[in-house]
């Protein structure tokens, strides 16, 4: 090996070792993203996501409770990415848990309103007779 | 032939990343277009702006990252995409709801219009049997006053009639026996003078007979 090839290799070498280094380098604990994760479920499950958004409140908790789990294994990076998409399952789950409510109110406001409507027809035909 | 070999080894990084960058790029256009078909919806694309901007922040750092960071990232960016559509059909819903419930408290206020007018014209109603049955009953109270009234004159002309009756009764009693006084008082005039007739032996009095004389004499 010449010196010149010596001298590239270096030149490769040294920061692929650094890269590496860092990308094995432990994180901290995704203290902040847990939290948030756990504030999300809490809102979900308080709007009722149990009941309108069963499958992604499900997702939610198992995907923080994985995110546990890889915090008390020091996986942080896992545990953050968990923590996150736990929190991203719970913010749909409110979303669809909104929708739902609302769909719930318009399904029952329609009724109603066709009923009153309904009454109105009839009292005003019946006073039109004579 | 370490020329080669960097030569090769760089042929083959950049075929790997090319063949990395498609199927990047297919996983891209995978998640781009389910956000343009939303974007795109007229029900729903207007709405959640602020959902749709960080579902489009999330696809364009999705766009941007490296391979590994893209695994992580899919399911956040899938996520966002859902957020953005699950929050725009809220919001159109929750506009339906409010349209509806603008409905509703017309459909409301008629109906409490009309229960109004139905009890104030009951309550005319009841106001007018009412003046009529009270009208009817001062007919009846008028009706029997007079009645009453009436009755009263006619006891009190049936009355009269009878006072009536008696004094004609003792008028004519009074008359009858001054006519008997006169014609007893001619009588005995005429008996007085001789001359008059003598009078009827049933209208005389019976006289009472002489005592005879001997009687007279021996006694």
């Amino acid at each position: 090996m010449t010196s010149r090839s010596r001298k590239i290799h270096a030149r490769v070498a040294i920061p692929l070792a650094l890269l590496l280094l860092q990308a094995c380098s432990p994180t901290r604990p995704p203290v902040e993203d847990l939290a948030a994760a756990s504030r999300g479920l809490a809102s979900a499950r308080a709007a009722g996501a149990s009941t309108y958004a069963a499958a992604e409140y499900r997702s939610a908790g198992l995907r923080f409770e994985q995110a546990q789990a890889a915090e008390a294994h020091k996986d942080y990076d896992a545990a953050t990415q968990l923590a996150r998409e736990s929190a991203a399952d719970s913010e749909l789950a409110a979303a669809k848990t909104r929708a739902g409510k609302a769909r719930e109110a318009v399904d029952k406001l329609r009724q109603d309103n066709a009923n009153m409507d309904r009454d109105l027809t009839e009292h005003a035909s019946a006073e039109a007779q004579p | 032939m370490t020329r080669r070999l960097i030569a090769g080894l760089a042929l083959t990084l950049g075929f790997a990343a090319a063949g990395d960058a498609f199927a990047r790029d297919d996983e891209y256009q995978r998640l781009a277009d389910r956000f343009d078909r939303l974007a795109a919806d007229p029900a729903l694309g207007q709405r959640a702006p602020a959902q749709m901007d960080r579902a489009r922040a999330a696809l364009a750092e999705f766009k941007e990252a490296g391979r590994g960071d893209r695994k992580q990232l899919v399911h956040l960016v899938e996520r966002r995409i859902d957020i953005a559509q699950a929050t725009a059909q809220a919001e159109s819903l929750e506009s339906q709801r409010a349209d509806l419930q603008r409905e509703n408290d017309r459909l409301q206020l008629a109906i409490a219009r009309r229960d109004a007018a139905q009890a104030r014209a009951e309550l005319e109603r009841q106001r007018l049997q009412s003046q009529i049955r009270a009208e009817e009953a001062e007919s009846a109270r008028r009706d029997a006053e007079a009645a009453r009234a009436e009755g009263e004159q006619a006891a009190q002309a049936a009355e009269a009639a009878r006072s009536e009756a008696d004094q004609a009764k003792r008028m004519a009693a009074a008359q009858a026996k001054a006519t008997a006084l006169a014609k007893k008082e001619a009588e005995l005039e005429a008996a007085v003078s001789g001359n008059a007739p003598k009078p009827k032996p049933a209208a005389a009095k019976p006289k009472p007979k002489a005592k005879p004389k001997q009687d007279a004499a021996g006694g």
